[in-house]
């Protein structure tokens, strides 16, 4: 049966394909196709092209200061000083950015999940109306809004705890957990809402209850669209700079991560994001310019690493549920 | 196969089209650098636009950035609040438009009232980490910096941060890392506004009711001991330009220099080249 309906297609493709071939003949129209497949090709290319031209910029950029920096210095050393003391470790850095985004994600992927469920599988639709635009809205703010809100509300909450600037990891994280909220709701609730109503439907006739039906059919057949979801927003939690820059404080050293400051929570930081914001302006072009352009190669890294492992894990998923 | 020879060539001409840049015609000029003098530049550009009309953007980013700037002609005169080192002297010529002093700021909350040089140096490396070692309560002490490429923070660095051998030879002492880092004098009045146990140190042009500045040695930062000679926090502030005998930015520079131009600089809180255009 496949193999005829395959030949059916094929045998449509053939007429299609000459019946273009034999338009082209005349001149207008044959150029005028040319030209718009020339064109949209042009722009994949943009894509492609900029994509390559920027890593290859900045990695190219990046390896320039190892002449003057060991790597060894650069990735594990603890302080970042390139003007007067000639430092440039970016390790608290790496350490910060880690520590703001799997916290953010401990707050926001329970949260979001929960939200996309609640939007899909339980929420009247007079309900969903309200909620989903709130949610629409609030992914379209700007970062330097959500700096501000942090700045102006979170910083002076941290700092009623106790004798701390409020200019924390902390405040990082919770801006950033309610900066990657949209994301992860938006993208999940569209995992969910693609479950086939079969599923559904068979798990209800065998008599669970709704909890049971979302736990045990609905969330593990979603779970591929609800890791992208997460990917993508570990990529922008990950990458944030300007809303991170105005809370988190900025400091050149390895962050106090003793109990006293709740394991770090309370400590002020720079991740990578905020040492390229903070120092461009004024970086000279030499060890310290390559230093910026090499943090900016480790956040790609980062970025690589993290689709690669989502993209190795999706492919394994989706063999596990075709197979 | 000819028609598509054609087709290629009129394709790529008409894409060629698309690619020719357009060329703006330039009738302004762009001040760029130092955040301390930010606020007199832009008095100066609004009065001069209103006395010739020709428009002056002014830009912020810290002094390097705008010696930085003016070097490669993204701007046409660069402020910079801090002296020229001698690679950059090579190719730029600056004058002088005003005088700065810093002063070291505490939050309102806090009870210090004067710090001797000794102690400043010892908070901002690091070495006095609580205010109870300088006579304040037991809590401790979260330092605002300024950037590297600051000149504020390189006149801050000059005064305070040396110290001198038994060999009569100097040492800078580095700056507590831990700090943290603004990027305006702007930023650090706001960071000490915000943060109750805080120190920096800004423009005295920045400082107004809402932060505490102290007397550094019991000598306090105020224009009568800054032309005494009494405090020590003092430095030039320049324009800096490059060696092309633009007539516009010539005609600007003798603005900002007139009588005129320096009372604007009376009027943020700097002084005057001379004490003679303060007291007029």
């Amino acid at each position: 049966m496949k193999g005829f309906y395959q030949l059916q297609k094929t045998m449509q493709e053939i007429k299609i394909k000459k019946y273009f071939d034999k338009k082209e003949k005349r001149f207008w129209s044959g150029f005028v196709n040319l030209f718009m497949e020339q064109l949209f090709f042009l722009s994949a290319c943009v894509a492609v092209i900029s994509l390559f031209l920027i890593t290859a910029y900045v990695f190219y950029n990046g390896f320039k200061l190892f002449q003057f920096v060991p790597i060894t210095d650069f990735l594990f050393g603890f302080d970042w000083d390139p003007v007067t003391q000639k430092l440039f470790g970016v390790l608290p850095m790496i350490i910060a950015s880690c520590y703001v985004t799997v916290g953010a994600l401990i707050i926001s992927a329970p949260l979001g999940i929960a939200c996309a469920i609640f939007l899909a599988e339980i929420a009247s639709p007079s309900t969903q109306q309200v909620i989903r635009p709130a949610v629409q809205l609030l992914s379209g703010i700007p970062s330097v809004v959500f700096g501000l809100f942090g700045l102006a509300f979170i910083v002076p909450l941290i700092q009623d705890t106790g004798d701390v600037a409020g200019l924390s990891i902390l405040a990082a994280i919770i801006i950033l957990s309610i900066m990657i909220l949209p994301t992860i709701i938006s993208i999940s609730e569209d995992a969910i809402k693609a479950v086939p109503k079969e599923l559904k439907e068979s798990s209800i006739a065998l008599g669970t209850t709704r909890w049971q039906t979302i736990l045990g059919v609905v969330l593990p057949a979603s779970s591929s669209g609800i890791l992208t979801a997460i990917i993508l927003s570990i990529g922008r939690a990950f990458g944030e700079a300007m809303a991170v820059k105005m809370v988190i404080g900025n400091t050149q050293t390895m962050p106090d991560f003793s109990p006293q400051t709740g394991f770090g929570l309370l400590s002020l930081a720079r991740t990578l994001t905020t040492n390229i914001v903070g120092d461009i302006e004024y970086a000279e072009p030499g060890p310290h310019l390559s230093a910026l352009f090499a943090t900016g190669a480790i956040l790609f890294l980062f970025i690589i690493i993290i689709n690669a492992t989502s993209y190795v894990f999706l492919r394994r998923a989706s063999v596990k549920s075709n197979s | 196969m000819k028609f598509l020879r054609i087709k290629n060539i009129v394709l790529v001409l008409i894409l060629a089209l698309f690619s020719i840049p357009s060329f703006a015609e330039k009738n302004h000029i762009t001040i760029a650098g130092s955040t301390t003098i930010m606020p007199v530049s832009e008095k100066w550009a609004k009065a001069y636009k209103k006395k010739t009309g020709i428009v002056v953007n002014v830009h912020g980013g810290g002094s390097t950035s705008g010696i930085k700037a003016t070097q490669t002609g993204t701007a046409d005169i660069g402020a910079s609040s801090r002296e020229l080192n001698y690679s950059e002297k090579n190719n730029l010529k600056q004058i002088i438009i005003g005088k700065d002093a810093l002063a070291v700021i505490v939050n309102k909350t806090n009870q210090i009232k004067d710090l001797n040089i000794d102690q400043v140096r010892g908070i901002f490396s690091g070495r006095i980490k609580k205010w109870n070692e300088v006579g304040g309560p037991d809590k401790p002490i979260q330092i605002i910096n300024r950037e590297s490429g600051s000149g504020t923070r390189d006149l801050f660095t000059e005064v305070i941060m040396h110290i001198m051998l038994i060999d009569k030879t100097t040492k800078v002492v580095p700056m507590c890392l831990s700090s943290i880092v603004n990027n305006s004098n702007a930023e650090v009045k706001e960071s000490v506004k915000l943060i109750p146990n805080s120190i920096g140190y800004i423009s005295i042009g920045y400082v107004d009711n809402t932060v505490k500045p102290l007397t550094i040695n019991s000598v306090s930062p105020t224009p009568k001991n800054v032309y005494d000679g009494k405090y020590s926090l003092v430095r030039n502030l320049y324009y800096l330009f490059k060696e092309e005998n633009d007539k516009s930015v010539q005609s600007f520079l003798a603005y900002v220099l007139s009588k005129e131009g320096q009372s604007f600089v009376s009027n943020e809180g700097f002084l005057p080249i001379t004490e003679n255009n303060a007291r007029d």
